[in-house]
């Protein structure tokens, strides 16, 4: 009681101010929270002013307007009520019926309507309320005839394909779903079968009337694409849809030679256009879903050509394919579509970036052995796919394929690779339309590994990228650490060394093997560092300048900052700042360890010999120290000098290769 | 030219064994291995042909595609002949709510008296 005596005294002043500015919208809102006793002091002048409302709403055609005026009157209808004149009551209710959007409005407010019309006019009264109880769709005998309502005229003819909708009962049953499909396709034709099955009855139906419905539709559209009187790819569209719903249908026994004739149909009215390729993929991707049809589809699919326009899609069905059955040559098709696509992409409008799912794809292939040993006994296959991979092979993808498969390539196609990287480099970089710079990397790394394979040298080892020796150059410093005894530790660095394909990566393995390995290796490794940077002045001066940073036995930098200092002078050039800072600094070092020393004094005759005074007691070594600086040279043979330069741990924190 | 093995047979090509069966037992009785050897001969070979699903699908795929015959059996068949019957009832169906549509439309613009002019009584 509390509440609604809250309540009225809210809504009274709702009311008014609703009144107050004409808002007839809000002034029925806050109309149906007033009490009662309250309404029929409001309805006298709510009421006209409502009516007035809907009649001029109805001229202007303001649907919506009417709409939420019946939404608000169908619960207070007194106002509609005209004192004495049902006639007037129903003229107010007649356009709120007709706007209202829903049948369950309209049924309340057709009472109103109805009081008078059923006795002057009952046929319209009886063909309104049927139009209200069966939700608009009442039996034609009921409707009257109107002018340009033909009882007998047919159906408006209606555009085809997926602006067609038709309303048609969804069958509740398989037997008839059967010939409901078969209903549709003889009134209204194939396209009527499509839409209104694909987009009106699957979505709601069960799954055993779907099976069946996907089944008529493979019935039908094998029967549309058979049609003489339709050509190229107009016979090719049902085929489309009938594949697609083929590949659906879990009654793969009932459709298999609706869907054979589904291929050949496409095999033969293949003209390579665009529709006539998508039914032919599609078609093959249904059989594929048939493990009765497998193989052949795979074999088919995988022997296809090219459209003359290939697009996105169609590389992206052959991937959809290899998912349903993991038959790897579907890879190869993809692929050599892919690089059509691509080329024709370039001279268009530009570069087409590789889709994430085909670069996925190409990882898992790289690193599918059973692949590449079927594509070693065909070495000319072998060659192009290999290619093909390096095309878009990501980095993984190669080193995937190098840990993996490099081993069952044949020497045919390694030496076709290295060919190929040849012709490359003296091609300019843009004429292909590919991205040649990561394809020229990744055919050097290749190269790079067919050179290590045939020397043998690293037959056993594992190859890592320059990439990956960055990321892993803690674990090999570990892996050093751990080391049980100087082989395996030398072991380490030269795994480290070799893969490193860069000067500063190169002057780390030194500095490593000077802090972890024998003298004589560290000599040895980095021996083999200035014969390998020689010819290279910036490499040079890099690893010179890596090897200034850490503790390198001198002579080592020594013969370094040499190397450095002839090949500048052998290989003239212009030189970046850092290199030639590096050079200023190996000509100060070699002048530093190369000054002539000054003559010695003519020998004293000797003078005979003193007797020797008795030893002074030994001093503590923490003493000894203290007491002295040490000198560099003191931790290492007496031949070996070290430059220090920086203190060991700083070495860390260099990151870049120069 | 040698004929293939579902022509033998005298049924189109499929990849059900069992129609395969069927037509090579209703063909059998007209070559009888007594009386027609080489008759059977060239049915049995058809017949072994098509007995393992590969065959039968490359066999498939390879044979000539005759669309019109192929537009004229399916066509021919029940299916058909059941949608043409069932055609009635759907135009009528498309009729009523073609009908109802047209009803709405004509009715939602005129005002009450607009209507009862328009419809006889």
């Amino acid at each position: 009681m509390a509440r609604k005596a809250k309540t009225a005294p809210s809504a009274r002043a709702a009311y008014e101010a609703a009144m107050a500015r004409r808002d007839v919208t809000a002034a029925l809102g806050a109309y149906a929270r007033l009490p009662p006793d309250e309404k029929q002091v409001a309805a006298p002048t709510l009421g006209p002013i409502v009516r007035s409302t809907v009649t001029d709403a109805h001229r202007k055609k303001k649907w919506e307007h009417l709409r939420v005026l019946a939404a608000e009157v169908q619960g207070a209808p007194d106002l509609l009520t005209v004192p004495g004149s049902p006639e007037g009551t129903a003229r107010a209710a007649w356009p709120l019926l007709w706007a209202a959007g829903s049948f369950d409005v309209a049924a309340r407010l057709a009472p109103l309507v109805s009081a008078w019309l059923g006795g002057a006019h009952p046929r319209l009264a009886r063909a309104v309320e049927a139009w209200v109880k069966s939700s608009g769709a009442p039996e034609a005998s009921l409707l009257p005839d109107l002018p340009g309502l033909d009882s007998h005229a047919p159906p408006k003819p209606r555009p085809p394909g997926k602006g067609l909708r038709v309303k048609v009962p969804l069958p509740a049953t398989p037997a008839e779903a059967k010939g409901a499909v078969a209903a549709l396709y003889a009134s209204l034709g194939w396209e009527a079968v499509w839409d209104v099955v694909g987009f009106q009855w699957l979505p709601g139906c069960g799954a055993a009337v779907a099976d069946v419905l996907r089944c008529e539709v493979v019935r039908w559209g094998v029967h549309a694409a058979l049609d003489p009187s339709r050509g190229g790819d107009d016979r090719s569209q049902p085929l489309v849809y009938a594949a697609t719903c083929a590949l659906r249908a879990t009654s793969k026994a009932a459709i298999r030679d609706d869907v054979m004739l589904m291929i050949r149909l496409a095999l033969a009215a293949r003209t390579s256009g665009r529709v006539a390729t998508e039914a032919l993929q599609r078609a093959l991707l249904a059989a594929a879903s048939d493990p009765a049809l497998r193989a052949i589809a795979d074999d088919l699919a995988a022997g296809l050509a090219p459209p003359e326009k290939v697009s996105a899609a169609d590389v992206e069905l052959l991937h959809e394919h290899w998912t349903l059955t993991r038959d790897a040559r579907l890879w190869s098709v993809a692929i050599d579509w892919w690089r059509i696509l691509r080329q024709a992409a370039h001279a268009a409008y530009g570069l087409l970036d590789v889709p994430p799912w085909l670069l996925s794809w190409t990882r898992e292939i790289a690193g599918d052995t059973d692949y590449w040993r079927q594509q070693a006994k065909d070495s000319q296959r072998c060659e192009s796919t290999l290619l093909a991979l390096l095309s878009l092979g990501t980095e993984e993808a190669v080193d995937r394929f190098i840990a993996r498969c490099w081993d069952l390539v044949d020497d045919r196609a390694k030496r076709r690779v290295a060919e190929h990287e040849a012709d490359l480099l003296t091609e300019e970089p843009e004429d292909d339309g590919f991205a040649e710079d990561s394809f020229m990397s990744f055919l050097n790394r290749l190269t790079g590994r067919a050179r290590e394979m045939s020397s043998g040298s690293f037959a056993r080892r594992k190859r890592l990228s320059p990439k990956l020796l960055s990321r892993h150059e803690r674990l090999l410093l570990a892996e050093v650490d751990a080391s049980d005894n100087a082989a395996e530790a030398r072991d380490v660095i030269e795994r480290f060394y070799r893969g490193g394909g860069t000067p500063r990566i190169a002057a780390e393995a030194v500095a490593i093997a000077a802090r972890d390995a024998s003298n004589a290796y560290t000599h040895l490794i980095g021996s083999d560092l200035v014969v390998r940077f020689a010819r290279d002045v910036d490499g040079l001066a890099v690893a010179f300048t890596g090897l200034l940073t850490y503790n390198v036995p001198t002579p080592l930098v020594l013969r370094f900052a040499k190397t450095l200092l002839q090949a500048d002078e052998v290989l003239p050039g212009p030189r970046s700042t850092k290199t030639a800072a590096a050079i200023t600094s190996a000509g100060s070092l070699v002048a530093q360890h190369t000054k002539p020393r000054a003559p010695k004094a003519p020998k004293a005759p000797k003078a005979p010999k003193a007797p020797k005074a008795p030893k002074a007691p030994k001093a503590p070594k923490a003493k000894r120290a203290a007491a002295a600086p040490a000198r560099p040279s003191e931790a290492l043979p007496p031949d070996e000098p070290v430059v220090r330069t920086q203190q060991p741990h700083a070495r860390r924190r260099g990151g870049s290769d120069g | 030219m040698a004929e293939g093995p579902f022509a033998v047979l005298g049924i189109a090509p499929t990849l059900d064994l069992g129609a395969v069966k069927r037509a090579y037992f209703a063909a059998l009785p007209r070559h009888p291995p007594h009386a027609d050897p080489a008759g059977f001969a060239r049915l049995r070979g058809a017949y072994d042909a098509l007995q393992s699903p590969t065959a039968r699908a490359s066999l498939t795929l390879s044979a000539p595609l005759d669309l019109a015959a192929l537009w004229a059996a399916r066509a021919a068949e029940a299916e058909l002949a059941e949608a043409r019957a069932a055609r009635v009832t759907s135009v009528e169906l498309l009729r009523a709510q073609e009908r109802a549509e047209r009803f709405t439309d004509v009715l939602r613009a005129l005002t009450l008296d607009e209507a009862v002019t328009l419809v006889p009584r």
